[in-house]
């Protein structure tokens, strides 16, 4: 196990003499990969110390809470054949959530442990008090404390205080990424912690943790990833990985992430040589293709299982491991996608299984270069889900966007004809400059960077009617254009595409109330659109452009500050 | 001045004689600040009587320091020797006694840590041999080894276990604070032995020592030998945890019933109702094997609890913590009933007394309370003040880094004893660790907060590194006392700067309120900006980096969840994220600190380049 620098500080501390309260500052989650209880856990400590460790996104009520610290402090398996009965537990169910109740079970559960520790198995006796020096000693680790102050309010003041308050040496640790004062009560309720801030990992201490982690499997075939002898590779990976993306990403965690989804790629033109070399020299009589993808280990598995093992990695064939100039050629190729990887996975766009099988390598290390082509064309435009919108929903989009984004007051400016249905001139001025002498103000940011605002029901549709207008699909001399504009067709479409949240209802409890259940059963069908109801466009400045270069338009042409 | 240089020794004085000697030894020469050795606090005064004693004892000492001395010089070891004077100069004068250095080493005018930590090998084990040194100028004072040889090792761990010790429960020492626990033991007394009914309130600011004045007052009532008729029986309510009148009398009649039930005394039958019914009851209703005492009183009988307590047949004392939030309960019939109880406690009349105590911080408490609780109030208050001269401070800090070890008697640990001294003694010499107690001081006097700051240096020491350093002290001190509150914004990536960078921008330009596009928007602006440059070098542009935006977004999550961005308004599902409105919380000097030390050099451009536009 590995022992994070600042934790051994605390498991110090602990040993020795473990203060009441200490707050662990980790802005970086530095601490995600290192087993924390261990950590903290491995001092020789002079008293017995129990653990329990909780999450406070996990605990949201005191119930969950209390019985997840206790039965962690007691090691109790709560077993369904038992109804799931917690630690000190009467038979009729759960022991009521209080807080009294909790620092009472707290306290027994001491006595208990205490009392085991003893060989004294009666524990229904009344006992007198036990001296503070006997008996374990609790530690309570909250995760994520941050927290506790949205869920648990009221908890948060007794559980800082725990130890006073329940009269048992018992430790409180809250770890968090805010820092404390963010944390504390108001009004200096709580006592001070003893602060550990937790100081980003060195590049050198992420690169140990990194190749730390490399997944040894002990039953893994001789070709796969995961075999112990590709261990140095891994740490020549895991340092090109880091130069890549050490720089934009902090959390050793993210970093581990992005290792193991491109991991089996990586070391797949090898395997692909080491293979080709096995088959060379048993005859290729297996056929099994040696997939990359880093879900299907289980497949794998069953493939190892299924082949006589002496066969398949047979002492005669030596699979060296690439040379100096073979991990360069590795480097080039795999470069680029790290920073493809940083892009997708560090964001979350996608996840590392479905990356890495996007991502996979089809060729051998030996090959020659210019066959690798496959592997840079990999970044295929992502088929954007807007594009298969009909016009109408295209051109309403397109509207909604130029109604958040203009103001109101520029619409006839922007948008006005003159009777013969020419466009007026200066259409495209945009705001007006300050005058000179004038002391300047704060300039407003544009309108594109603070969000959209809402608009009416009547602008979104009189909008689209413009739209329509400058596309030339409808002739505004006619009265054939109100007709058009006030289809049912519009206004079930303007619904559907606030279903589907390209366009947000801004006031959206207000219209919610007033319909009956009968309604809004009806899936929304039968929402009132008319009225004060008032939208915002979700679209982004990128989706709107493209929307509006799919109907034939630029949109910047439309948006009054387009220039900023 | 005499009588203040005497004073000095005694008021720094720890239990070492040694010590004494280096302070005064320093105390010319190095210009230590004021406070620390001006003033005579009333308690070492006190101590004066006990000081000629201790000269006596720092003769000897310095007798067998003058000998392990010798022995590592003649060993021929590249020593360099700290400046000395004789034994005889408890209390010298710059003139007549200059500090005489014996290798180059010219006397600084600011110790640092390097300077203690002389270059000492393997020492060889220096046995207090009867033997005397020849030349008195050339005395010097124990040298602490760099590295610790390893027969001392167990001392070092024995030495920290028993600071830290020492740290978790810092005496109480002040005259004032035993005042204090002489009034409370004095009125806890009166409701033991005379059974009458007392209501006090226990003041004093935060880590003041409120709450272990209230259990020092009571331990020491456990020691005097009450029968088990006067035991008192202790019922601790805190308002944080009982957040209402009804769970705390709850709580109430459950420590009523474990300690009346627990201590095997038996009731007389006639005038107990509710507790002598309440564990048959309870025990009969929840049959629980593991969990005895989660029996309560049954339901009827909590509200009549309280009227019940002088009934009781041993007096009761009642600890209400955060005693101004219980009066933020309704009606504020709890403290109603309490102090009703207390007043109609008859001294005298068979019954047991009743003593409530309130701890509390805030000094206007009783305006809180309603007129007819405030009337029943005996308006006793018992002040537990913040030690209040910085000498008592710092002879505290110095008390608890000198804590004897427990291992005694061998020449080991008395050798160990004399270089663990000597080293406390340079670090309370140094000006950097005088500051650093002396502000903690000037901004909370919390011994709380120093016994934090004295922590971490403890539990840092190793073989390797095993004396306490200024530095350590001061790093210690701004972590515990949380100066900065982003203290890693020069550890973040390279995005999470530029973002900082660009809300440090918006807010110049007179947006306090930021949004993930505008910041976005400001850094695609300086990257296209910067790419402008055509200059290269190696091959490489030197304009910033490129970051994709999904990358930046994150990024800008990540100064989220860090709260360095926080946000304005609610939590609203309407707003997309990227138009979530923010606040930047560093202030500038924070930013620019932090962009100045991260070493990125086009960031650092970036940002300055605004200020001159």
């Amino acid at each position: 196990m590995l022992i994070h620098p600042s934790l051994a500080r605390l498991s110090t501390l602990l040993a020795f003499q473990p203060p009441p309260f200490v707050f662990v500052h980790d802005p970086f989650d530095s601490l995600a990969l290192y087993d924390f209880v261990g950590n903290i856990s491995a001092g020789e400590a002079d008293m017995q110390l129990a653990f329990a460790q909780v999450n406070a996104v996990e605990c949201f009520n005191p119930r969950v809470l209390y019985t997840r610290i206790v039965n962690a402090l007691a090691a109790w398996e709560p077993i369904w054949r038992t109804g799931g009965e917690c630690w000190g537990g009467t038979e009729r169910g759960q022991w009521d959530p209080s807080w009294d109740t909790f620092v009472e079970t707290l306290r027994q559960l001491r006595q208990h442990l205490t009392l085991n520790e003893k060989g004294i198995a009666n524990p229904s006796e009344p006992l007198a008090q036990l001296p503070s020096n006997e008996g374990p000693h609790f530690v309570v680790v909250f995760e994520k404390a941050e927290r506790l102050k949205d869920l648990l309010p009221s908890l948060l003041i007794p559980l800082t205080r725990l130890s006073e308050l329940a009269h048992i040496p018992i430790t409180t640790i809250f770890h968090s990424a805010a820092p404390w004062s963010d944390v504390r009560p108001s009004f200096a309720a709580a006592p001070e912690p003893y602060h550990l801030p937790i100081p980003p990992l060195s590049q050198p201490e992420t690169l140990h943790l990194l190749a730390s982690l490399f997944p040894i499997r002990p039953d893994a075939p001789k070709i796969s990833p995961y075999h112990s002898s590709l261990q140095p590779l891994y740490g020549f990976f895991i340092e090109a990985v880091y130069s890549v993306c050490g720089s934009n990403i902090k959390e050793p965690r993210e970093l581990a992430y992005i290792a193991a989804a491109r991991w089996p790629g990586f070391v797949s033109p090898l395997l692909e040589d080491w293979k080709a070399e096995r088959d060379r020299v048993h005859g290729s009589d297996n056929e099994h293709e040696y997939e990359d993808d880093v879900g299907s280990h289980r497949e794998k598995r069953r493939l190892a299982g299924e082949e006589v093992k002496g066969q398949r990695d047979g002492p005669d064939v030596a699979y060296p491991l690439p040379t100096e100039e073979g991990r360069m050629r590795l480097l080039r190729l795999f470069n680029q996608t790290f920073s493809s990887a940083l892009t997708s996975l560090y964001p979350r766009t996608t996840h590392a299984r479905a990356w890495a099988r996007h991502n996979r390598a089809t060729y051998r290390l030996s090959q020659p270069f210019d066959s690798h082509h496959n592997l840079l064309d990999i970044s295929k435009a992502a088929v954007s889900p807007l594009s298969s919108l009909t016009r109408l929903a295209k051109v309403l989009l397109v509207a909604s966007y130029v109604a958040s984004f203009n103001p109101a007051k520029t619409d006839i400016r922007m948008f006005g004809r003159t009777p013969g249905g020419m466009r007026k001139r200066g259409w495209r001025h945009g705001p007006r400059k300050a005058r000179k002498g004038k002391i300047a103000k704060a300039s407003k940011p544009a309108a594109r960077l603070t969000g959209p605002a809402s608009f009416p029901l009547d602008r979104l549709i009189a909008l689209y009617g413009l739209i329509l207008m400058e596309l030339d699909d409808i002739d505004v001399e006619t009265s054939f254009a109100e007709l058009e504009l006030l289809k049912v067709h519009v206004f079930t479409t303007v619904t559907e595409l606030v279903q589907m949240k390209l366009i947000h209802r801004a006031s959206a409890n207000s219209s919610a109330s007033s319909h009956s259940g009968a309604n809004s059963a009806a899936g929304g069908a039968g929402e009132k659109l008319e009225g004060s109801t008032l939208y915002k466009s979700n679209l982004d400045f990128d989706a709107g452009c493209r929307l509006a270069k799919e109907i034939g338009l630029d949109l910047t042409n439309l948006l009054w500050d387009s220039n900023n | 001045m005499p009588p203040k240089r005497r004073a000095s020794p005694t008021m720094q004085g720890g239990p070492t004689p040694v010590k004494r000697r280096i302070a005064v030894d320093k105390t010319p020469t190095k210009s230590m600040p004021k406070p620390a050795n001006g003033v005579v606090s009333a308690s070492a005064s006190k101590k004066v009587a006990a000081s000629a004693a201790s000269i006596r004892a720092a003769r000897r000492k310095l007798a067998s320091l003058e000998v392990h001395d010798r022995d590592a010089s003649d060993d021929g070891l590249n020593v360099v020797k700290s400046p000395a004077r004789p034994a005889a100069a408890t209390t010298p004068t710059p003139t007549r006694h200059p500090p005489v250095p014996r290798k180059a080493a010219p006397p600084k005018p600011v110790p640092r840590a390097e300077d203690y930590v002389q270059a000492y090998p393997d020492e060889p084990e220096a046995q207090p041999a009867p033997s005397t040194s020849t030349n008195p100028s050339v005395q010097s004072s124990v040298l602490l080894p760099r590295t610790l040889p390893s027969t001392l090792h167990p001392f070092l761990q024995a030495q920290r276990r028993a600071i830290l010790r020492a740290l978790a429960h810092p005496p109480l020492h002040s005259p004032e604070s035993q005042k204090a626990i002489g009034q409370l033991q004095e009125l806890l007394v009166g409701t033991i032995e005379r059974g009458e009914g007392n209501s006090c309130l226990v003041l004093g600011p935060k880590g003041s020592g409120k709450s272990r004045a209230v259990e020092e007052a009571l331990s020491s009532l456990a020691s005097t030998s009450y029968g088990p008729k006067q035991l008192p029986i202790v019922i601790r309510l805190s308002a944080n945890a009982q957040l209402n009148d009804k769970l705390a009398m709850r709580e109430i009649g459950r420590q009523l019933v474990r300690q009346t039930g627990s201590c095997g005394f038996i009731v007389p039958d006639d005038d107990e109702e509710a507790e002598v019914e309440a564990p048959v009851q309870a025990e009969d209703e929840e049959d629980e094997p593991v969990a005895p005492s989660f029996a309560l009183p049954s339901q009827a009988h909590i509200p009549t609890l309280i009227a019940t307590l002088s009934t009781l047949p041993r007096p009761a004392i009642i600890i209400l913590e955060s005693f101004d939030l219980f009066a933020t309960h309704a009606r504020q019939a709890l403290l109603y009933c309490l102090l009703d109880a207390v007043q109609s406690c008859r001294a005298g009349t068979g019954t047991s007394g009743i003593a409530v105590l309130g701890v509390t911080t805030r000094v206007d408490c009783l305006n809180l309370l309603e007129k007819r609780v405030k009337s029943r109030f005996s308006h006793r208050i018992v002040r537990v003040p913040a030690p209040n001269a910085l000498s008592d401070f710092t002879a505290l800090a110095k008390t608890l880094l000198t804590t004897p070890i427990e291992q005694k008697g061998s020449a080991q640990s008395a050798k160990w004893t004399r270089m663990w001294g000597e080293s406390i003694d340079k670090l309370f010499a140094d000006r950097t660790c005088i500051k650093v107690i002396k502000e903690t001081f000037e901004v909370v006097k919390d011994v709380g907060l120093l016994c934090r700051i004295l922590t971490t240096p403890i539990l840092d020491l190793t073989p390797t590194s095993p004396w306490l350093t200024p530095a350590q002290f001061a790093s210690s001190a701004e972590t515990q006392r949380c100066t900065s509150k982003f203290p890693f914004l020069r550890d973040l990536s390279y995005p999470c700067l530029a973002l900082l960078i660009a809300a440090h921008h918006a807010s110049s330009a007179g947006h306090e309120t930021i949004t993930f596009e505008m910041l976005h928007d400001a850094f695609s602006r300086a990257v296209s900006e910067s790419a402008g440059i055509n200059v290269s070098v190696d091959g490489a542009g030197v304009g910033m980096h490129r970051v994709k935006r999904e990358v930046m977004l994150r990024s800008f999550e990540q100064l989220v969840a860090s709260h360095v961005f926080q946000p304005t308004a609610a939590h609203s599902a309407v707003v997309a994220k990227q138009y979530v409105k923010y606040r930047c919380v560093p202030e500038r000097d924070e930013i620019k600190n932090a962009i100045e030390r991260a070493g990125y050099t086009m960031l650092k451009r970036w940002f300055t380049r605004w200020g001159q536009k």
